[in-house]
């Protein structure tokens, strides 16, 4: 009987040692010195392309800065993302490089730790209430915007779209609410179904495959995000109905850009939304601090704004990277 | 603590051997080591003369020797030849050998004289049905050696005596039954030879012909046993305090003060007539009236209030919380009285500690869970447990089951006491040497109904069966 | 045997104190930051309170597989209610108390209802709280219409981050450290309920319940009520939880708060010590549980481990805690 406990022990006691082992080399123990900065990178886990490019893109930039601790966590959803947000707070970094799981729950959090004389850099899912020092985010609207304009233009101003939106945030309202702007402006477009895949391939399949029983006719989906676009052609084909149907995408997803480059009937266009953006903040956060956070406030925007572009098989050439990882 | 100390006892191959001993003895423990379920700390097993160790059950069982215990291991939705070869299934080329185990189950069952097919499910079985069962499985493994214990415990008269010729037949084959029981007129009829073991040790291997209970007592105990039954006061004839109209179908009264026994064979429903009374079983037509008065029960609690109170036959089950302490135990039916809201344990500590003075309960480790206790113990406890909520009317079904010579005793002279200071009592026994030697008057039940009354000099072993069984005697 | 029971006895303190004690030699005073430690008993606080009231319900002989959907349904009442409130024009310290009163009075209703099914219905706890599982949460997401639920009333989330300054302690930015109102909250319920537990007389009904419902019956004790209580006191508990989701998020998030919370807070409840058969079981067993999870998270963040990897720890200390918990007299898994 003890020696049964013993090894259950010592078991648990190898977890505990494994786990303090599998410390990266980043000097997790060195306390703030003021010199070198510590900086916490705070990302949902990789549910989807998307985000797995924002991880690979955050590990990235990181390496590109080695004179300064990164610390990238991720999480599954928001509670676990607050609670990170609170033990990096206490790791005692200088700064914080924020991509929300949701907006609206991460706002308290941001604004405390704001309050606590930590840089906040937001990007893509903004916050509520602007409490970081920088956002910065994709054009959601021109998101929206472009790709309804492309797709009322193939239309010729008749037709019955399909909408399919993402995760509840600021990004997806953005791009949803501009989208609905420009296809109200035309009578002859008719919204048939609007439902959520919540920005992942499975979920669009199951919500197209419903969209398809409830409407025999469908001309087009706005898809707004490629990981989506992905499930909703898998619903049409096992419906039989991809033909005489298109997909509007978005992200610039490298196997899709490829088909559009290849005048794939099912995939017209597409909308860039690079995941890279988060190098982005990556790089301005280390920028700020190595400025200094007050002399940087002189002249840092506090609102950065990426234009999004819109890919035809024209252009598409220019977007294609083969070795991304998204 | 030793619980055997050099036991050397040698068995005959065809006898039936008793095995008897007040609880505590050893005789579990005993049987235990022979059955392969423990080993011995010092000494030595001989089979046939060849010394052996015994490595578990099933090593026992390979070997011959089988253990019928007194709590079955059977699984009610399987067959009976499902149950017989558990564990041990015949294969013919990797599947199940139906045919085979069918036939040697119905072999068996036919020695045994069972009056059910080898295809029945042993869900549908009565305990006896079931114990044969057991002993089928016993006999399919070609057992030489069959070890029961306590048999009779929940067999009825007729199937007793069924057994017992059973038992004769198997002794005929050559097999030696080692038989374990506290029941020492039945120990006395049906065994060779009987083992008497007191405190570990064996006292004696007397001849069973000539043998009588009270000698097997005497030395199981240690000392002569005088009045196992106290003596009996007059039948009490003062106030009505319980009544019965109909209720379920039966009809009796309780005096004040009174011992009343509630006689008949298992299945006769006193049982189940003692739950209605109390409210865990619905009662349909009929009346109860206490000091009285007409009174509606509809759950045990209301009865508790009213003053009934039920000490249930199966006590580890229905009797008894076997995981909570003594304490928990003794104060559960009566919790309002230490608090309302928040519980006095002081206050429950204490009256555990009186109860134990006043019932003698031996508990060893007085706050862990009860589980251990013996069967005596136990059933004091929850005879405190009830006796804490004042009861006016005391209802005990089968209160010495399982309970040794000496707790029994002590158990009678409980119940008398408690007669004398007031309590109605209602005994329901299935033992009619108990029922004859305790009660005052007993009614007598059959398939539900009441058969007969009988009063104090009119009770007779023969009598109360005649009633019971709805036969002439044999 | 006495030595292996107290292993067994206190296995989970034993194995909390372990990976303590080997946090503090490898993160050395980073780990001991009154902040940190004071994070691991807030972070999972609403999963404490509910991981508690749970600990009565499984050793009443239930269990409760709703929580998590009952939090988030509760959370959208609690916040629809304060911003409702706010907009009539109440004060904000009275609004956020009536909300969360109707939070709590909102659980304790979905935990009655679970009761009456289980009880009166007859129907297995199991079946009828899966059905909750889902029911609950299709109630919140229909009060969120899908999304997210926002409170417009930033006191909220003052409270969320509010809490008693803890003395002798400043942060980094000069002011005072504060013991988070979820935690004082966590502790409180956790003493009550372990004080209910054992001290009073429904306390010696749920164990008497769990152990031996039949027993119990005989034993003059009524059952149902028993039961009806504690899942109706579980609700009650998850209404008060949901409070402190909200406060800490400022909304809810009707389809993503409380996944996996019934399996979070059934985990800290066997990891204590509660066997799943009932009739024992300990409160302070649970709270064990419950810091001994969080702080396997906290070292998760700080050693950079892949979050994927905790669901397998988690796992692996699961199935530890209940192997060492065998020896404790019993002989069945559970």
């Amino acid at each position: 009987m003890t020696h049964s406990k013993t090894l259950l022990y010592a078991l648990l006691g190898f977890i505990a040692i494994g786990i303090s082992g599998c410390q990266s080399g980043t000097g997790e123990i060195a306390a703030k010195t003021g010199k070198r900065f510590k900086v916490g990178v705070s990302i949902p886990a990789a549910d989807h392309g998307w985000t797995a490019g924002v991880k690979y893109w955050a590990d990235q930039a990181s390496k590109q800065n080695p004179d300064i601790d990164w610390v990238i966590q991720d999480a599954k959803e928001s509670g676990e993302q607050i609670s990170d947000l609170e033990n990096m707070q206490t790791q005692g970094v200088d700064a914080l490089v924020i991509l929300a799981m949701e907006s609206g729950p991460l706002t308290p959090i941001a604004k405390k730790l704001h309050d606590a004389g930590i840089l906040i850099i937001n990007v893509d899912r903004g916050f509520t209430e602007p409490v970081a020092d920088v956002f910065i985010e994709g054009d959601n609207k021109a998101f929206g915007r472009k790709s309804a304009e492309f797709m009322v233009k193939k239309l010729g101003g008749k037709g019955k779209i399909a909408i399919l939106e993402g995760v509840s945030s600021t990004v997806n309202s953005d791009r949803k609410s501009a989208a609905l702007e420009v296809f109200k402006a035309y009578p002859g477009i008719q919204i048939v179904a609007d439902d959520s895949g919540q920005w992942n391939r499975e979920k669009a399949e199951k919500v197209v495959t419903n969209m398809l029983v409830a409407n025999p006719q469908i001309d087009a989906i706005w898809a707004s995000d490629d990981d989506m676009a992905l499930g909703a052609e898998t619903a049409l084909k096992a419906a039989g109905r991809d033909k005489n149907i298109w997909i509007l995408g978005g992200a610039g997803m490298k196997d899709i850009v490829k088909r559009v480059m290849d005048k794939d009937p099912l995939y017209p266009a597409d909308i860039t939304y690079p995941p890279s953006m988060i190098g982005f903040g990556i790089q301005t956060a280390a920028g700020i601090l190595h400025a200094g956070k007050n002399e940087a406030k002189k002249y840092m925007p506090r609102h950065v704004m990426i234009d999004v572009e819109l890919v035809t098989p024209e252009n598409a050439k220019d977007f294609y990277f083969p070795d991304s990882i998204y | 603590m030793r619980a055997l100390d050099d036991v050397s006892v040698s068995f005959e191959a065809g006898e039936i051997h008793g095995v008897v001993g007040e609880n505590g003895a050893g005789k579990s423990t005993l049987m235990k080591i022979l059955g392969g379920v423990q080993h011995a700390t010092s000494g030595v097993i001989k089979l046939d003369g060849r010394p052996i160790i015994l490595n578990g059950v099933r090593d026992a069982l390979r070997r011959g020797i089988a253990m019928i215990h007194q709590e079955l291991n059977l699984v009610d939705e399987l067959t009976v030849a499902e149950n017989v070869f558990l564990g041990r299934e015949a294969t013919k080329s990797g599947m199940l050998d139906t045919a085979k185990m069918v036939e040697a189950t119905e072999a068996a069952l036919e020695l045994l004289h069972a009056s059910f097919p080898a295809s029945e499910k042993v869900g549908r079985l009565s305990i006896a049905g079931k114990q044969l069962v057991e002993i089928a499985k016993a006999i399919a493994v070609e057992a030489s050696i069959l070890i029961m214990d306590e048999p009779t415990a929940v067999l009825s008269e007729p199937e007793a005596v069924s057994l017992f010729a059973m038992i004769g037949r198997l002794k005929d084959r050559g097999t030696t039954v080692l038989y374990i029981s506290h029941r020492l007129t039945e120990v006395c009829e049906i065994c060779d030879r009987i083992t008497v073991l007191r405190d570990g040790s064996r006292i004696a291997t007397i001849d069973a012909h000539g043998a009588s209970p009270s000698e097997l007592a005497r030395l199981m105990v240690g000392r002569p046993i005088q009045d196992f039954y106290p003596a009996k006061t007059q039948c009490p004839t003062g106030k009505l305090v319980f009544e019965l109209r109909g209720f379920c179908g039966v009809s009796f009264s309780v005096h004040r003060g009174e011992i009343l026994g509630l006689a008949g064979l298992v299945g006769a429903g006193r049982t189940e007539l003692a739950e209605s009374i109390i409210g865990a079983r619905p009662s349909g037509k009929g009346e109860l009236y206490l000091d009285g008065q007409l009174c509606r029960i509809r759950n045990p609690k209301d009865a508790m209030k009213l003053g009934i109170a039920y000490v249930s036959e199966d006590r580890k089950r229905l009797g008894l919380h076997v995981t909570l302490g003594v304490v928990q135990n003794i104060s559960l039916a009566n919790l309002r009285a230490y608090g309302n809201v928040v519980l006095n344990s002081q206050k429950e500590r204490e009256s555990a500690r009186a109860w134990e003075q006043e019932l003698d309960i031996r508990a060893g480790d007085f706050e862990g869970p009860i589980m251990n206790v013996s069967g005596g113990n136990q059933q004091k406890i929850a005879i405190a447990k009830w006796l804490e909520t004042k009861p006016k009317v005391l209802i005990l079904d089968e209160p010495t089951r399982g309970v040794d010579v000496g707790a029994k005793r002590e158990m009678y002279r409980l119940i008398q006491r408690l007669a004398h200071e007031g309590m109605a009592c209602i005994v329901i026994s299935s033992e009619l040497p108990e029922i004859i030697g305790l009660c005052h008057r007993t009614i007598i039940m059959r398939d539900g109904r009441v058969a007969g009354e009988l009063s104090n000099d009119a009770m007779s072993e023969e009598a109360v069966m005649h009633l019971a069984a709805g036969v002439e005697a044999a | 045997m006495k030595r292996a029971n107290v292993l067994s006895e206190f296995g989970a303190l034993f194995a909390l104190a372990l990976l303590f004690i080997i946090n503090v030699v490898t993160r050395g005073a980073n780990f001991l930051q009154v902040e940190n430690l004071r994070n691991l008993i807030s972070q999972d606080a609403a999963v404490g309170v509910i991981a508690v009231g749970m600990t009565l319900v499984i050793i009443a002989g239930g269990i409760d597989l709703s929580v998590g959907s009952m939090t988030a349904m509760c959370g959208a009442v609690a916040i629809l209610l304060l911003n409702k409130l706010t907009a009539f024009g109440a004060g904000v310290n009275g609004a956020i108390l009536l909300a969360a009163v109707g939070a709590i009075v909102c659980g304790a209703l979905a935990g009655l209802f679970n009761g009456l099914v289980i009880s009166y219905g007859r129907v297995a706890p199991f079946v009828v709280t899966l059905g909750g599982l889902a029911g609950f949460r299709s109630i919140a997401l229909v009060l969120g219409s899908g999304g997210e639920i926002r409170s417009q009333v930033s006191g909220l989330q003052d409270f969320g981050f509010g809490g008693i300054p803890i003395p002798f302690v400043k942060n980094a930015g000069g002011g005072p450290v504060l013991f988070y109102w979820s935690a004082v909250i966590f502790i409180g319920i956790a003493l009550l309920a372990g004080f209910v537990l054992n001290k009073t007389r429904f306390g010696r009904y749920v164990i008497a319940v769990g152990a031996n419902p039949r027993a119990s019956e005989y034993s003059a004790i009524n059952i149902q009520t028993v039961r009806l209580a504690v899942y109706t006191v579980l609700g009650g508990f998850v209404g008060l939880a949901s409070v402190l989701v909200a406060a800490r998020m400022n909304s809810v998030g009707t389809g993503s708060v409380g996944l996996y919370y019934e399996l979070d807070a059934i985990a800290a409840v066997v990891i204590g010590g509660t066997s799943l058969r009932g009739g024992k079981g300990r409160i302070w067993g649970t709270v064990v549980g419950v810091l001994l999870l969080t702080l396997i998270s906290n070292m998760i963040t700080a050693y950079h481990i892949d979050t994927n990897w905790q669901g397998l720890v988690r796992g692996i200390v699961i199935l530890v805690a209940v192997l060492i918990q065998r020896g404790r007299k019993e002989n069945d898994s559970f």
